[in-house]
Formats: structure tokens, C-alpha cells, sequence
């Protein structure tokens, strides 16, 4: 991580009392997680919620994920590079030691034979490879590659946690402008794509 | 699972405070509006649904100008905005949400279209000003037919025009066919 992130004001991810203030607990098919509130038993309404949303049939998916047709198209190659964190963005590939993003990393501006371009994090945390990463999840039922989603969604909320304003520093060289104009611009892309894949 | 809906939600609350213009806007409230339909168990998510196809509704008179070119006046960029203010019917139609929706939504969309048609080249791509890539023309215009099937496009023949010029005067620039 560069150092420009030390100065960089930040909310830290929420807490689960934080998330189950902003659920309605009188929502149909969420009085078991509202009881267990009740009590106190975080642990508990966590896997309640965490039941009901995996159930629940108000929101269709182009999929049906308890008896899934495995015929889509996908890159398995694609996707295996993308485990082995091997990324090319804007026409620059890099490769991530372990497969482990470093997200505030931009070789552009390690690399003297290439300008400096905060575009290529920017791309880099549109998550450009989510897609075919969860089309090969699908296609292969190989737990491999949904490990390497939670891993990557587990990276991004704790290296990137969301500014405590805008955060869109358009001629920021690092630090939070990327994470920030990620945030706002990539959070469609990533929003969308579940419905998508 | 908690996780991914903490992260939405946080995003969800941190484009509600901070929209932005243009393009972006187009997908910060693409995005708002996904999350509103798709946890709708969120205590804010009917606020953030009608606020999305709020301001949508609002740009599609102030991003997309009378000839349709939107007001960044880049071909990518159009796309970007016309299809992600687009996302949200699309999603509301999945999750039957529509009727949230004004009715004149899509309608106003289709100018847009137009655009597109008025600019292919004849390789069927687009003209790359300002920040642009490769649009394949008639992949977006069978999807505007998908949209609006009555299909006023049709018969326009392009391709076999002589010389027919179209002012674009939103815009300031001209389009020439030749074929």
C-alpha cells in the first residue's frame, strides 16, 4: 500500500448492529432474525439473514442456483489467471504476487518505460474479471473460483473502506482518489453483475 | 453474504449522498437502483429506488439533447449513459418493479437511438471524438428494436443512401452519408 493512504480519512466498514439498524426487521420473512435482535444473538441473526436472502424468491436471478444449468459460456483460462491474480489493464499486465490485489497498487507508476496513469487503478477496481469469474463458478462448479471472489470482495472492503466524503480527487496521484472514483463509478458495475452472471 | 450486503449497502448510502453529473450519474444511479431492487429488506431501499428514477427521468430531458446526442457529446460516453438509464427498467422488469417507474420513461430514451443511427460509419462503428472506442452500431440498434418494436428505424436503407447530410444542431456537427 502507498503511503498516501495514511493521510486519507476513512469510515470504516460497518458494524452487524450498524447493518441490522438499517434492515427493516418487520420485512415478511425476516421475524426469525428480528427475534433472535431481540435477544441479542447477533451470531444467530446473522445466519438467519444470511438463510433468508440465500431463499428468499421475491428477487429472481436469471439462474435458478438450487438446480443450476451449467451451460454458459466462460474462459476458464480467463479465469484461472484471474485466481492467480494475473490482470491486464488498459493494455498493461501485472501480476499479483499470490494472487493477492493489492488495490492501491498501479504499476505505471513503478515503471520508468511507462507514463503514469491513474487510470490503470481505476480499471483495475472496476472488477472487469468479476464477471467471468462467477460465469466459470457456474459453468464448472469448481469452488475455486467463488473463493477467489469472497477473497477479492474480502481485500477490496478492507483495504478500500469508503471515504468520509466524496472521495472523487479526479487529479489525485493515489492514496483514496482511485478507491473513491472507483466507488462511485464501479458500484453499478458491481451491483448489476449478479443479476447478469 | 453479510458481508457483500454490508459493502452494498454502504455504497448505496455513500452514491445517495454524493451524486455526481453526466455519464456518472448515469451509473451511480444505475447502481442506487440496484441495490434498492435487489434488497429491498434495506430500510431506505424504496427511497433509493424513486430518487434513482427520479434524477434518471430528470437527465434523460437534460443529458440526451433534441437530436439525442448525449451532452458530453462522445460517442462512448452516450452509450455509457443511455444504457445504464436504461438498466433500470430493465432491472425493475425483473424484479416487477415497473409500475415505480413514470410511463414515458423509455419512451424518452429513444432519441438517443437516433443518434447512433445518424453517426454509423460504414464499417457500422461510430466516429472515435473526444473519449470513444469501438460501438457496434447495429448490436445497439437491435436491442432499440427489442425496446421499441413498433421499429421506426426500419427502411431508413443507410446503407444505400447517395449523399444525405443531417445537421445535427444540438450538437454542432454534421453528419455526411455517402453510399
Amino acid at each position: 500500500m502507498q503511503i498516501f493512504t495514511l493521510f486519507i480519512t476513512a469510515v470504516g466498514l460497518m458494524t452487524d448492529n450498524e447493518l441490522f439498524q438499517f434492515l427493516d426487521l418487520n420485512h415478511p420473512g425476516l421475524e426469525e432474525v428480528k427475534e433472535a435482535m431481540a435477544k441479542g444473538d447477533v451470531e444467530s441473526a446473522k445466519k438467519l439473514l444470511a438463510d433468508y436472502l440465500r431463499n428468499r424468491t421475491s428477487v429472481p436471478w436469471g439462474f435458478d442456483p438450487h438446480n443450476i444449468d451449467r451451460s454458459i459460456r466462460y474462459s476458464k483460462p480467463y479465469a484461472d489467471q484471474t485466481v492467480a491474480g494475473e490482470v491486464q489493464v488498459i493494455g498493461v499486465p501485472y501480476v499479483f504476487p499470490n494472487g493477492d490485489i493489492d488495490w492501491f497498487y498501479n504499476p505505471t507508476k513503478v515503471r520508468d518505460d511507462l507514463p503514469d496513469d491513474n487510470e490503470w487503478q481505476w480499471q483495475l477496481g472496476r472488477m472487469g474479471y468479476w464477471g467471468n469469474l462467477g460465469r466459470t463458478y457456474w459453468g464448472t462448479g469448481d469452488e475455486l473460483y467463488a473463493q477467489t471472489f469472497v477473497k477479492h470482495l474480502r481485500s477490496w472492503t478492507k483495504q478500500c473502506p469508503r471515504p468520509d466524503d466524496s472521495g472523487n480527487y479526479a487529479n489525485s496521484a493515489s492514496g483514496w482518489a482511485a478507491p473513491g472514483r472507483m466507488l462511485i463509478i464501479a458500484s453499478f458495475i458491481r451491483h448489476r453483475s449478479p443479476m447478469r452472471m | 453474504m453479510i458481508l457483500y450486503l454490508k459493502s452494498c449497502t454502504e455504497q448505496a448510502q455513500h452514491l445517495r449522498k454524493y451524486p455526481t453529473s453526466g455519464n456518472w450519474l448515469t451509473m451511480e444511479m444505475s447502481g442506487l437502483y440496484t441495490v434498492g431492487a435487489v434488497f429491498h429488506e434495506l430500510k431506505d431501499a424504496a427511497e433509493w429506488r424513486n430518487y434513482a428514477i427520479g434524477r434518471l427521468y430528470e437527465e434523460l430531458d437534460k443529458q440526451f439533447l433534441l437530436d439525442g446526442a448525449q451532452i458530453e457529446l462522445t460517442p462512448g460516453y452516450h452509450q455509457v449513459a443511455l444504457f445504464n438509464t436504461l438498466q433500470i427498467p430493465e432491472t425493475a422488469n425483473t424484479v416487477g418493479r415497473l409500475d415505480e417507474l413514470p410511463d414515458d420513461y423509455v419512451r424518452k430514451a429513444e432519441r438517443a437511438f437516433d443518434y447512433n443511427l445518424y453517426l454509423m460509419t460504414p464499417d457500422r462503428d461510430m466516429p472515435r471524438f473526444n473519449d470513444s472506442w469501438h460501438v457496434n452500431v447495429p448490436g445497439y440498434m437491435r436491442t432499440a428494436i427489442e425496446i421499441f418494436p413498433e421499429n421506426r428505424w426500419e427502411g431508413r436503407n443507410i446503407s444505400f443512401c447517395s449523399i444525405i447530410s443531417f445537421s445535427l444542431c444540438w450538437v454542432l456537427c454534421y453528419a455526411l452519408w455517402m453510399g
